[in-house]
């Protein structure tokens, strides 16, 4: 059985997923949404630190 | 606890809703120390005026459009947006000195955004749009309108010459306006 039918048959809920898998996804998924959101964050300061600061106060 | 367990992945969860949490008070935080610090706030204004007659009478008559300095040396420049151009087209201010806008329109809703500054305002006809700034770099700024107006929409441009503060001289009647070139 190929590896790709092997995960056809974990995603239809008919094999149990492997132990190694549970303990590896999450580790990748935090750091998958740390890079994103941090990329988010530093973009944001950026802006506001060097184009919305500087272009002066309004009200 | 394995690491797929149920309380794994609440304890995950609630360590990343953390995260989450100090990021959001991050912004927030820096939006209101901007906003109550430095007075960067979105202009408001709830003035009204007659749009059916901004052009003959009032604050927004002929005589009273473009640069003026009161007797106080408040510098205000009223501005009417109508279709499909601004009146005046140039408006000159002094650079590093406290400068109100104030503009209102005759016919439909336009915008204003003075390019490379924060000032950027809708103009909504019955009412006068104010919006209060600095000017810290000399030079003419490109004011266009930013909302769409009609066909003429993307003709409808004017200039704000910011000058040094000791070329910028009122005449007798407080009045500044652009040198014709």
């Amino acid at each position: 059985m190929s590896d790709l039918e092997q995960s056809d048959r974990i995603a239809a809920g008919e094999a149990p997923v492997p132990e190694g898998v549970l303990r590896e996804v999450p580790r990748g998924a935090l750091a998958l949404a740390a890079l994103t959101v941090g990329l988010l964050v530093v973009a944001w300061l950026a802006v506001y630190a060097f184009v919305f600061l500087p272009r002066g106060a309004v009200s | 606890m394995g690491a797929g367990s149920e309380e794994a992945v609440v304890a995950t969860e609630l360590r990343w809703s953390l995260v989450i949490a100090a990021v959001t008070a991050v912004i927030f935080g820096a939006i209101f120390w901007a906003a109550v610090a430095m007075e960067r706030v979105p202009p408001s204004n709830g003035a009204v005026i007659d749009p059916k007659a901004l052009h003959v009478s009032g604050e927004f008559a002929e005589a009273n459009l473009g640069t003026q300095v009161d007797a106080a040396g408040a510098v205000v420049s009223r501005i009417v947006t109508a279709q499909f151009q601004f009146t005046p087209s140039c408006i000159v201010v002094p650079q590093g000195h406290p400068v109100t806008l104030r503009f209102s329109s005759p016919d439909v809703i336009h915008g204003i955004l003075v390019v490379g500054t924060n000032v950027n305002t809708m103009v909504v006809p019955g009412y006068i749009s104010q919006v209060r700034t600095v000017f810290n770099r000399t030079g003419d700024l490109l004011m266009p309108c930013h909302e769409f107006c009609g066909l003429g929409h993307s003709q409808m441009l004017a200039t704000v010459r910011v000058v040094h503060a000791a070329d910028f001289k009122p005449g007798p009647d407080g009045k500044v306006a652009c040198a014709q070139r």
